[in-house]
């Protein structure tokens, strides 16, 4: 509100400054006829200045610079000046019609300047923000803290991710056996980025299942993670041979459409992927990820996915409700974006409230990225992290799904 | 807030700038009293508005207010504070945003200043001034807009190119501002005239100071950038030729015609038109030089826009404004009544001979400058005219200019007789004579050195006893000459500091051509290198970290041939936000010239690559430029009114002078 104000008071300071002359004509009334005052004007003009270089040649002569000979030349000179404006003047004001001063032009400039000035009005008004304050770096001293925080919080995470790792592998020299040890040792590798040491933990849990599809899905996403997401022959084999299993794990799906990606097959990793989404779960939190990828792969590829894939392209909310959705079918895409940035921001203000939601916490930061607010995405992950920090399964959850989805995790 | 203020200030400033420029020529054409009140009053407004939003955006810089997408580009909260405030004008759309402030600011001195100008010229200037302003401001409001928002910024900035985080850079665009833009002053008095269609006599009074002002802004900017260049680009070199300097150089080139033609305009009342020619072209150069920097056609530090519609922008711009306006002087130049005739061989004459030969060099520079362009737009092939084209066409030029700028302020008004006035230089001859043959028994040459050094000396003992002989220096005693010096109009000195300086400038560069030894080589720290007589050894390298940069630096240890013990610490620097280099070269100056040291990298076999240069005579280049600003100041600070009045006898005047 208060921008309004300072703005108005600029208007009119400005209108009431550039008019000022029109107004106090106005108030005076005095009306004098122009035309005697301004035919002249330049004669006088002249005259003044002509008027003023002879009274500079006494000046000079007193301080001694022009010499009386020089002083008279340089007088005629000005004299011979004064003359010929004279004549020139004369000639001209005969030709010039004498000024229509009048209020008809004085309104219609008045008019102009407030049009003009409201045009301005009308440009700011399409271009400028009066909405978004200030944000310089001295008030934004929470953010920071935010931020910094949130780095300490990281660097905890690892140690508490290191010091699991150490402990498991010393557990599990003296229980080889144990499957769901060598499963999270694995994770752990995978969540601090070392995949490759991951690929031996995972192969152990393969062999200890018996080949269960589960596991080979983890082992294949360690290999490809390993080799920088190229998806090279071991871990096709790997995929292949889980997708003959009756593992429901969407990695398979995934990794096995990137794989037709790669080998340039965008078709049937579409079709592949949109088998995948209609097959899923209705609260799988992979789901709005995947469903990007296809859009992204029809869109550049030029391939008509109209109608095939079952689920909303909207994020999955914590409660649309039926009508919400009826609703937004029937909605402009402006307005559906609107209702979908509501729920989002609806979702996050509970989780400031209720933060024991870890499943919230993974839609929000898939909402965020979906949304392509990535530095939100960041923070709502940073703050879950943070919140869960002593439990280091969800830790690790929180990491992958951010890894999954394309956040940065450092 | 603050920040959204300022963006309605610069829209405010395009619709006033609207009124500015259709307005007070309604009123000047009908005479109407008090419209033409509003006129000063709508520029003094559209310069609040601007430095409104000018200090807005400055504001946002110096909080780090990364909501502004302008700052969030080229900003970073570790910067210093100083280049937090030049960052300002250091990309495209804060410097569109100086470059009007400055208009604007011109456009309200005249209107603030203008009360002794016939109010419909004054109106009519004004008027002028709005249109370049409304242009511009628009400009920056469609295509180049520095209030832009960001919804969610970062926590920090982008940072800034760090070649441009240095004093001296940091200064160089608002000289340079100043003195482009001061043009658009006279511009606009020469268009008001074609309109008004006669010159008042007040007319050339305002022309003349005006340019002398954007003359000496021009000369700092052009000297403080080829300065920076000098030391910050670390290849010892001063001048390239490059079309962003020449850029620069043409409106200097044009500007300094147009300044002696302003003096014949207010002396006697003559040359009229021809000078309302020069304002336009120097005034058209300008806008030139804008064009050429920010419409993507060259690539340079300087060049930050690469937005092709912001070109056709400019270009449509340049357009109007030089279309419009030779169109007008073809139209109505021929109906300006020049005065008296005059001979050739006068002080008028002199000037004239200059101006052309100016012109005709700022011809050259332009031609050397668009015709690579205009080669590649027709059929992509790349040349490059550089330093032998305008050697070759620009000091032939030069030449005659420079021997006659000796001879121009000997000369009197209207009639000279050109025998006498060279008795008066035989002086300035016999020293000429003399600094060449010092010149050949020193150094030996080269030929183009021994040129050089006799036409500096020429001029500069010219300029000397011009003023000397107006002092009478020499021949009445002392006290008189100091009395006379006194009295003497402060525009005589300043015309004498001026061309002595050109002649410093003119020594400092042939004597840095002529004699500049210098050595690159691979040293090992204790190792020495030996460059004209001189002992390089570099003694130690060491890092250290400044506040956002990290810096090598080497201390490089000279022994002159006079035994004397230098050292020196040049510097390569990484400025971490921008990841991008720096070299900061070690320079010692002295009245001799310049002893220069350069650190680079290391080879593979972990010596240093190191450049040392020994210059002789090169801070003379820029010691005679600040010379000719302050002669510019000097005469800037004369208000006389001028007549220039023949006398019969210069002997006969001496004589009536009283003593006082």
């Amino acid at each position: 509100m208060t921008i309004w104000i300072v703005l108005a008071a600029i208007t009119l300071l400005v209108a009431g400054f550039v008019l000022w002359p029109v107004l106090r004509q106005h108030q005076s009334a005095t009306g004098t006829s122009g035309s005697e005052e301004t035919g002249n004007i330049e004669l006088d003009h002249d005259l003044a200045v002509y008027r003023d270089q002879l009274a500079e040649i006494d000046r000079d002569i007193e301080r001694g610079v022009l010499s009386t000979e020089q002083a008279n030349a340089a007088r005629i000179e000005v004299q011979r000046r004064i003359l010929n404006a004279d004549q020139r003047i004369k000639t001209r004001t005969e030709n010039v019609t004498s000024g229509l001063v009048g209020s008809p032009i004085r309104i219609v400039s008045v008019i102009a300047i407030l049009v003009f000035l409201t045009g301005g009005l009308g440009i700011y008004l399409d271009l400028g923000r009066p909405d978004l304050p200030d944000r310089p770096i001295a008030s934004r001293a929470d953010e920071i803290d935010a931020i910094r925080h949130a780095q300490a919080t990281n660097s905890e995470r690892t140690d508490v991710l290191n010091r699991a790792v150490s402990d498991l592998s010393q557990k599990l020299i003296n229980d080889p056996k144990n499957l769901k040890g060598w499963e999270l040792l694995g994770a752990s590798l995978m969540a601090l980025g070392r995949p490759v040491e991951a690929q031996t933990a995972f192969l152990e849990t393969v062999k200890l299942s018996d080949r269960d599809g589960d596991y080979l899905a983890m082992y294949a996403e360690s290999l490809i993670r390993g080799d920088n997401g190229q998806i090279n022959a071991t871990a096709r084999g790997v995929l292949k041979e889980a997708a003959t299993t009756d593992s429901r794990d969407p990695r398979i799906g995934y990794y096995l459409g990137l794989a037709d990606a790669q080998d340039g097959n965008i078709a049937l990793a579409v079709d592949r992927w949109i088998e995948l989404v209609n097959a899923a779960p209705g609260d799988a939190n992979w789901v709005p990820m995947v469903v990007e990828r296809i859009n992204d792969a029809a869109l550049a590829q030029g391939i008509d996915i109209e109608g095939r894939l079952k689920v909303a392209t909207a994020p999955q909310m914590a409660g649309p409700s039926q009508d919400d959705v009826a609703a937004a079918q029937e909605m402009t895409p402006e307005d559906r974006q609107e209702m979908i940035n509501g729920m989002v921001d609806r979702l996050a203000e509970r989780l400031e409230s209720e933060p024991n939601d870890p499943d919230g916490w993974a839609r929000l930061m898939q909402a965020y990225m979906v949304l392509g607010k990535t530095d939100e995405a960041q923070t709502t992950y940073h703050k879950a992290a943070e919140f869960f920090a002593d439990q280091p399964e969800m830790v690790l959850r929180f990491d992958t799904l951010a890894r999954e989805i394309g956040i940065a995790t450092n | 807030m603050i920040v959204e203020i300022g963006h309605y200030a610069l829209i405010l400033s395009l619709v006033i700038g609207l009124a500015q420029a259709t307005l007070p020529f309604l009123a000047a054409s009908r005479r109407d009293p008090v419209l033409l009140a509003v006129a000063p009053r709508l520029a003094i407004t559209c310069f609040a508005l601007v430095a409104t939003s000018f200090l807005a955006l400055t504001y946002a810089y110096v909080a780090s207010d990364f909501s502004v997408l302008n700052v969030l580009s080229n900003s970073h909260t570790s910067k210093p504070m100083i280049y937090k405030i030049t960052g300002v004008w250091a990309n495209h759309e804060g410097s569109m945003l100086l470059w009007v402030l400055i208009l604007t600011l011109f456009g309200g001195a005249v209107a603030a200043f203008g009360r002794n100008l016939p109010p419909p010229l004054l109106a009519r200037v004004i008027g002028v001034m709005g249109l370049i302003g409304v242009g511009f401001i628009l400009f920056i409001v469609l295509t180049s807009n520095p209030f832009e928002r960001v919804i969610n910024p970062p926590l920090d900035g982008e940072g800034m190119n760090p070649l441009l985080q240095d004093p001296g850079i940091a200064i160089h665009p608002p000289f340079l501002y100043l003195g482009y833009v001061g043009f658009s002053v006279a511009f606009a008095f020469a268009v008001a005239a074609l309109i008004e269609g006669r010159v008042d006599p007040a007319w050339a009074r305002w022309v003349r100071p005006w340019t002398l002002a954007a003359w000496v802004f021009l000369t700092a900017g052009i000297g403080l950038g080829s300065w920076w260049a000098y030391y910050e680009l670390g290849w010892g070199g001063w001048w390239f030729w490059d079309p962003v300097e020449n850029a620069s150089f043409m409106p200097w080139l044009a500007g300094t015609a147009l300044l002696h033609s302003a003096i014949v305009v207010e002396k006697r009342d003559a040359l009229k038109s021809w000078t309302i020619f020069l304002a336009i072209l120097a005034f058209s150069f300008s806008l030139l030089g804008t064009f050429l920097v920010r419409s993507g056609a060259l690539t340079s530090v300087h060049a930050f826009a690469t937005d092709p519609t912001r070109g056709v922008f400019i270009l449509f711009l340049l357009f109007i404004t030089v279309g419009g306006s030779l169109c007008l002087y073809a139209w109505r130049a021929p109906s300006l009544k020049g005065g008296g005739l005059f001979q050739p061989i006068s002080r008028e004459g002199a000037l004239v001979f200059n101006n052309v030969l100016l012109s005709i060099a700022a011809a050259m520079v332009l031609l050397g400058t668009l015709y690579p362009l205009l080669l590649e737009t027709l059929n992509g092939e790349k040349i490059s005219v550089g330093a032998p084209f305008f050697n070759s066409t620009f000091v032939p030029i030069m030449t005659p200019v420079i021997i006659a700028m000796a001879f121009g302020p000997l000369m009197p008004w209207k009639r000279a007789d050109l025998l006498g006035v060279f008795n008066k230089l035989k002086i300035a001859l016999a020293a000429t004579v003399v600094i060449v043959l010092i010149t050949m028994w020193l150094s030996g040459g080269p030929a183009f050195a021994l040129f050089g050094m006799g036409l500096a000396a020429w001029l500069f003992v010219g300029s000397i006893l011009e003023w000397a002989g107006r002092i009478k220096l020499m021949r009445e005693p002392l006290g008189v000459s100091l009395r006379r010096m006194r009295n003497l109009p402060r525009s005589a000195h300043g015309t004498m500091l001026a061309h002595a300086g050109v002649a410093i400038v003119v020594a400092g560069i042939t004597g840095s051509q002529a004699w500049t030894n210098e050595a690159v080589q691979s040293l090992a720290v204790g190792e020495s290198a030996h460059v004209a007589d001189h002992t390089f050894t570099l003694s130690d390298i060491r890092e250290y970290q400044g506040p956002n940069f990290v810096a090598r630096q080497a201390t490089v240890t000279i022994t002159t041939p006079g035994e004397r013990t230098l050292v020196l610490t040049p510097e390569k620097r990484v400025y971490t936000v921008e990841g991008m280099p720096t070299t900061e070269a070690g320079i010692h100056s002295s009245f001799t010239g310049d002893i220069y040291a350069v650190i680079g990298d290391q080879d593979e076999s972990g010596k240093w690559i190191t450049r040392f240069y020994v210059k002789p005579m090169i801070p003379w280049m820029w010691a005679g430029g600040l010379i000719m600003v302050f002669g510019g100041l000097m005469s800037l600070s004369d208000r006389r009114y001028r007549i220039g009045a023949p006398t019969s006898s210069p002997k006969a005047a001496a004589k009536a002078v009283p003593a006082e």
